[in-house]
């Protein structure tokens, strides 16, 4: 009886453990475009073609599929010390990139801190591909511009209404308002997470794209509420809402996530 | 040795579910700083403007929220938000509804976007949010509410 035990416990350990792994293992919806934060200034000419040489070669198998010129993401070299944890800073001003953005703005880009590595590791491996399959879903086919019209990502502070600290003390989060969409051929569209807005393709695309992000969470965030879904302000939306979040969506890389 | 292992494997269990939860915003009704009522035309329906000061929410510590009560007796907490807007001030007071009764105006500074774009932690870090000198009137559209 005793040694039963014991091995299942064993087991219930190893088992923990394995899902942690498998998380960091799993490769994205579209792996072709992972990318790494490693740290390099994907700003300079050199970095990006480094960058989309990287690309190319972790998809030699896919000799048919386009070989991207542009990074995901722009972060900073530099790893600054925050109040409670490390972050970069993401250029959303950068030429190079696909995902660009500003502070409460649809056309002026500015900076953000993104905490270092793991949400930025994130955003940069399954943002372009979940707004993709989701811009897909309603007629939008390789968005080759995303402006994210956000608001604020650090803001050292608890959740409100609560006395524990936001993701965004840890700048593990950022608060999406608009997405500004623009495909190869110049058409733009403009997806809003108002809740006066939910409806039609806003509503379309919003679904998918939760759906997508939270299937690239890891199991261990399946019982940890609305952080791990990008948590928007509809109630009755397809996978629950937060009345706090009622003109933006919640992204976040919450720390059951790792 | 067959207790310790089992509250062993009961404290794991109960560290890896306490593991699974992160803090997320609540509601709290305490930071209401403006409530008020509007009876829409020919109805029994009425609006609810709320207006709430969530503190440091970064260059936008004010929200305002439409909650349409169509059968109006409501309790407006549990009353569907169907159009908001998040602002660096509000100017309380001075809400009001257009004479054909179909928008509700409020008066708000947006955040200073160029301050919050610079990505400063001066900025970050500043107590009082930082807003824009220029006002500007939100109009709520209510033709649609409770139709």
């Amino acid at each position: 009886m005793k040694q039963t035990i014991i091995l299942l416990t064993i087991l219930l350990l190893g088992a923990c453990k394995q899902t942690a792994d498998v998380y960091h293992q799993t490769a994205g919806p579209n792996d072709s475009s992972a990318q790494s934060v490693d740290g390099n200034n994907h700003d300079t000419n050199d970095s990006t073609q480094d960058s989309a040489n990287d690309i190319a070669a972790s998809d030699s198998n896919a000799t048919t599929a386009p070989v991207k010129t542009k990074i995901n993401f722009s972060f900073a070299t530099k790893v600054e010390e925050l109040a409670h944890d490390k972050a970069v800073k993401w250029d959303g001003c950068s030429k190079n990139a696909f995902v660009k953005g500003g502070y409460d703005s649809d056309t002026t880009c500015g900076k953000a801190y993104i905490h270092y590595p793991k949400f930025a590791q994130h955003l940069d491996k399954y943002f372009y591909t979940c707004v993709a399959d989701a811009a897909k879903l309603i007629g939008f086919n390789k968005p080759e511009n995303i402006f994210i019209n956000h608001m604020g990502t650090y803001n050292d502070r608890d959740a409100r209404g609560s006395n524990t600290l936001s993701m965004h003390a840890y700048a593990r989060a950022i608060d999406i308002a608009y997405l500004n969409i623009t495909d190869a051929s110049g058409k733009k569209i403009r997806i809003s997470s108002n809740v006066r807005d939910y409806k039609g393709i806003n509503k379309k695309f919003y679904d998918e794209f939760r759906q997508c992000w939270k299937e690239t969470m890891p199991k261990s965030c399946e019982k940890g509420g609305s952080e791990s879904i990008g948590s928007i302000g509809i109630p009755s939306s397809a996978l629950g809402g937060n009345s706090l979040h009622n003109d933006h969506i919640h992204l976040s890389f919450p720390k059951c996530a790792g | 040795m067959l207790n310790t292992i089992l509250v062993l494997t009961i404290i794991f269990l109960s560290r890896v579910t306490v593991a699974h939860e992160d803090s997320e915003d609540i509601l709290n009704e305490k930071n209401v700083v403006q409530h008020e009522i509007y009876d829409i035309r020919n109805s029994k329906a009425k609006i609810h403007v709320i207006v709430r000061n969530d503190g440091h929410t970064l260059g936008k510590p004010f929200v305002v929220e439409v909650r349409p009560d169509c059968k109006g007796d409501g309790d407006w907490a549990t009353l569907p938000v169907v159009d908001t807007e998040s602002a660096c001030d509000v100017s309380l007071g001075a809400t009001k509804m257009n004479k054909a009764g179909n928008e509700i105006i409020i008066t708000l500074r947006g955040p200073n976007k160029a301050a919050y774009n610079s990505g400063s932690l001066k900025v970050l870090k500043s107590e009082k949010p930082l807003c824009s000198s220029e006002t500007k009137e939100q109009k709520f559209n209510l033709a649609s509410f409770c139709k």
